[in-house]
């Protein structure tokens, strides 16, 4: 009989898991409270221009008069607005193309596979890039963008967990008994085999974060939108007069970052013992 | 081996036809006139218009004009820059060699020093010295690559003084010879740090479970039985086992040094391609845009196929996969 | 009686692929002409080494894979005909217990949940509710009290026994006429396979359906089957009813198989005979008689040709020559 997933043994056993979740839940409570946390209104420029952190404004101002603190909370709702949307189309994409991919096999799945694989081998970033200067960059058009071009590596996991899930014996069940090929695809083959799939979901809410940070660097964000990459990218022209407005946003996307890094590791470290650990 | 070959270029050769035909859709199927988007001004003159339409054959079927625009590529034309007026092709060209100088210098350092911490976190598995590793490796990772540039610059050049704070050479002061050298390198020192911290991480963890897992094999243990002594054990057999994803990680890290390091180029005002993208970016010059990323997707391809054959003519095991 | 099966000379071939110097490689001869009728209420065991072709062999006759030549008729109906027109209608007739019960059930649904999945597939019952009494029902015609409290548990949660109890009775629900079990005890403790059997014995004979066991185990196979079949290398070389071919095995590989099976009463001195050679793999198998390079008793006229179908005793049929000192052995 299998030992059943709790999350008390996960907590107890990974440090890593610990110290992402903390971190994780203070991110997030970050974004919920933030009209509660904000001193001041992020998106009133009424404060004194690059004015050092101090007692009203606890991270300074940048050169607009914006309270760089308040800013920074209300960058958290950005960040994971764009991280988890951008993670669940990549992730819904990839579940879908590659479960049906290794679930169908011969000609779709090879085609498919190969698909995959050059899509992989295309340098993401710079697709993204160009499509986001050709669309626009508005927040929707930067989560859909991203969404649409990560998903070939969930549907790599999941085509190789729907390959050797079809051969289980319940498939074969489900298929003596009458299942319909849709039916045994998304009753048995996508819930049996979407954990990895989760995991690497996970990560690519990092990614996708840190994307978007590096989009707007480059000019490419939102401008209507508050976000930590759009706030390094305003403050990095006056990094020696006022350090305090591109600092500060950045150790939040490390923070933010680092969290999901340490839980996905925290629980591989957990689900999968022999790797790392000393001795058996 | 000959049929891996085979394989391998055709997908190599498919990849770069896919990036032609995605960057040639893209602009057509974007907001806006293509034409406007080509010629990158929103009334060019007729001799322009009229250029681009025989180069580009606007006026023929859609899928005329993509084969037109592969045999342009082909032909080495991949478009001119309205910003710079030049041929896109020579411009990449002129920026490659200090972004791949940076890109290289970084990979390899990165790969080195990386590796060697992560043999090192191994070695001392459990202690304070390898969770303090790893939650410094974590940090890096999550660090975006700009603002740990950002810093750098603040700290040592602006603030302490100790080296330049933007460029490749000293343009008030050129020097020769030597001193030119020199000159690059203290230009280069901060931003390859960058770069290389920025990596580390993963070479470091991909070593330490590397290390860790070929440890605990059974025919290690076989060989401690045998009376063999540990230190002889890794370096004979651990070692060579060990080391094969971190290498694998090595040349797909090699395949995009082409890509350069744009971000941190961005940021120290490096010379390189970089710059050049980010101009792009600003002005939408879509032809410089998109010849760089079909540039670097035609550079990533064929890296990754050299390495991929590479890998597979001394590894066996691969090419039966 | 009335007859539920009849499968005619199936054939199942798997093509190996790639092409050697002087010609394609032979194809394997998973099963290679098997023919049998099964009445309602029989109970069929078939029994043979690994590699014989006996999984295979219940593949093809719940149509689980398409038989490469040969006709299978169940319940009146040709089994292939049906699976194109209608695969649902020929499900509800033929179905098949696995030989691993913990893989059995998939991991995410509780015991309820997957039975009612037949149930819902094929339109039986008119709510949940009916269905579910249905379920419970059944768990309890087994014994499988509190029926509730199994209902909704996970599979990881039951014992094997009590899993390949309730796959069993799940394949019941749908009342089919023909039932055939892949080695359902292998995977088992010997303490509690008497269960599972004693349960696919009442099914039969309760039901009225046609039971064909697939077993390596000569002991069950004995309890509960009619008839037995011994199949070696995709064939049936000895068939009959299954006390007259236990204590008159006519085939020389039976004579071995029950020789050297410690299960068994045996008449007379206990004498194992032994059989030299590799198992063989069903590839490339020459003409005569495919036990021949092994057997202990084969003479030049074995090799020739295949040997063909003899009725020795009533309903007991062998494939064999009988080459020993003229005429048929009975005994060893």
């Amino acid at each position: 009989m299998a030992k059943q997933f709790s999350f008390r043994r996960c907590w107890h056993q990974s440090a890593h898991l610990r110290i992402g979740v903390i971190l994780f839940a203070l991110v997030l409570l970050c974004a919920l409270l933030a009209p509660v946390l904000e001193t001041h209104d992020p998106y009133r420029l009424d404060g004194p221009v690059k004015a050092a952190p101090c007692a009203s404004y606890w991270l300074g101002t940048d050169a607009l008069g914006g309270d760089v603190y308040s800013m920074m909370i209300e960058g958290t709702r950005t960040s994971l607005k764009v991280g988890f949307i951008a993670a669940l189309i990549s992730g819904v994409l990839g579940i879908l193309i590659g479960g049906a991919a290794g679930f169908i096999g011969g000609r779709t799945d090879r085609i498919i596979s190969e698909m995959i694989n050059i899509f992989l081998m295309l340098p993401t970033f710079f697709l993204v890039l160009i499509t986001v200067a050709l669309f626009g960059s508005s927040m929707t058009n930067v989560m859909i963008i991203i969404g649409l071009t990560s998903w070939p590596g969930n549907a790599r996991l999941m085509r190789v967990q729907a390959m050797s899930l079809k051969e289980r014996v319940f498939v074969r069940s489900a298929e003596a008994l009458g299942e319909s090929k849709a039916s045994i695809l998304f009753r048995y083959i996508i819930p049996n085999g979407i954990y990895p799939v989760i995991a690497n979901t996970a990560m690519g809410i990092a990614s996708a974060i840190l994307m978007e940070a590096s989009l707007s660097f480059l000019g490419l964000g939102d401008p209507n939108i508050i976000s930590w990459g759009q706030m390094v990218y305003a403050g990095r022209s006056y990094m020696t007069s006022a350090w305090w407005v591109a600092t500060f946003p950045g150790i939040a996307i490390i923070i933010t970052v680092m969290s999901f890094y340490l839980i996905c590791d925290g629980l591989n470290k957990v689900l999968n013992p022999k790797a790392g650990k000393r001795g058996a | 081996m000959k049929r891996y070959l085979l394989k391998r270029v055709t997908t190599g050769l498919l990849t770069v036809i896919i990036a032609m035909v995605l960057n040639f859709f893209l602009i057509h199927i974007a907001p806006g006139d293509p034409i406007r988007i080509m010629a990158g001004m929103d009334h060019p003159t007729s001799e322009q218009l009229e250029e681009l339409y025989v180069r580009y054959g606007l006026d023929k079927p859609l899928l005329v004009q993509l084969g037109q625009y592969m045999v342009n590529l082909l032909h080495g034309d991949f478009g001119t820059s309205y910003t710079y007026n030049k041929p896109v092709a020579s411009l990449i060209l002129e920026t490659m060699g200090p972004s791949i100088l940076l890109a290289l210098t970084s990979c390899v350092l990165a790969f080195v020093l990386g590796t060697l911490l992560g043999l090192f976190a191994a070695r001392h598995q459990g202690r304070w010295m390898d969770n303090l590793l790893s939650y410094v490796s974590y940090l890096f990772d999550s660090m975006p690559p700009f603002w740990l540039g950002l810093v750098a610059i603040l700290v040592f050049a602006s603030t302490l003084h100790w080296l330049p704070t933007s460029g490749m050479v000293n343009l008030r002061n050129p020097q020769q010879g030597f001193g030119y050298v020199l000159d690059v390198l203290t230009h280069l020192l901060l931003p390859c740090a960058t770069m290389t911290l920025i990596q580390i991480p993963q070479y470091l963890r991909l070593t330490r479970s590397s290390v860790t897992q070929v440890m605990q094999e059974d025919y290690i243990t076989t060989f401690r039985a045998t009376g063999m002594s540990e230190k002889t054990i890794f370096r004979r057999y651990v070692l060579k086992n060990a080391i094969l994803p971190t290498l694998t990680a090595f040349g797909i890290s090699l395949a995009y040094v082409v890509a350069g390091a744009a971000l941190v180029e961005i940021v120290y005002a490096w010379p390189g391609t970089g710059r050049l993208m980010l101009n792009a970016i600003n002005r939408r010059d879509y032809p410089l845009l998109m010849g760089i990323y079909l540039m670097i997707a035609i550079s990533v391809s064929v890296v990754t196929m050299a390495v991929d054959i590479l890998y597979a003519w001394l590894d066996p095991r691969i090419r039966l996969k | 009686m009335a007859e539920i099966v009849r499968a005619e000379n199936l054939t199942r071939y798997y093509p190996q692929h790639g092409v050697k110097l002087n010609g394609a490689y032979p194809p394997v001869k998973a099963v290679d002409g098997v023919s049998f009728t099964l009445s309602e209420g029989e109970v069929l065991g078939v029994i043979g080494e690994s590699g014989c072709g006996k999984s295979t062999l219940g593949r093809l006759l719940v149509q689980m894979e398409a038989q490469t030549s040969g006709t299978l008729t169940v319940d009146g109906q040709d089994a292939s005909a049906l699976m194109r027109r209608d695969s649902r209608a020929f499900k509800r007739m033929a179905q098949i217990v696995f030989q691993n019960p913990f893989d059995t059930f998939n991991p995410r649904f509780t015991i309820l949940k997957s039975m009612l999945r037949p149930l819902i597939i094929h339109g039986i019952g008119r709510d949940e509710a009916e269905r579910t009494a249905l379920c419970v029902q059944a768990l309890e015609s087994a014994g499988l009290t509190p029926a509730r409290d199994f209902l909704s548990r996970y599979p990881h949660e039951l014992s094997g026994g009590q899993l390949q109890r309730i796959s069993t009775l799940r394949a019941m629900m749908l009342h089919p006429r023909f039932l055939v079990a892949d080695e359902p005890v292998s995977m088992l403790d010997v303490s509690i396979r008497a269960d599972v059997i004693n349960l696919l014995m009442r099914m039969a004979h309760e039901q009225q359906m046609a039971l064909v066991l697939i077993s390596h185990d000569l002991a069950t196979t004995r309890y509960i089957a009619d008839r037995i079949a011994v199949m070696y290398l995709g064939r049936f070389v000895e068939t009959g009813p299954t006390e007259e071919v236990l204590s008159h095995p006519a085939h020389p590989y039976t004579q071995a198989l029950l020789s050297n099976c410690g299960s068994i009463e045996h008449m007379g001195d206990f004498n194992p005979i032994s059989i030299s050679g590799e198992p063989p793999v069903p590839i490339g198998t020459e003409a005569g008689c495919y036990f021949a390079p092994r057997c202990f008793r084969a003479c030049p006229a074995c090799r020739e040709a295949y040997p063909p179908l003899r009725e020795i005793a009533p309903g007991h049929f062998v494939s064999c020559l009988s080459c020993q000192q003229g005429g048929v052995s009975h005994g060893y």
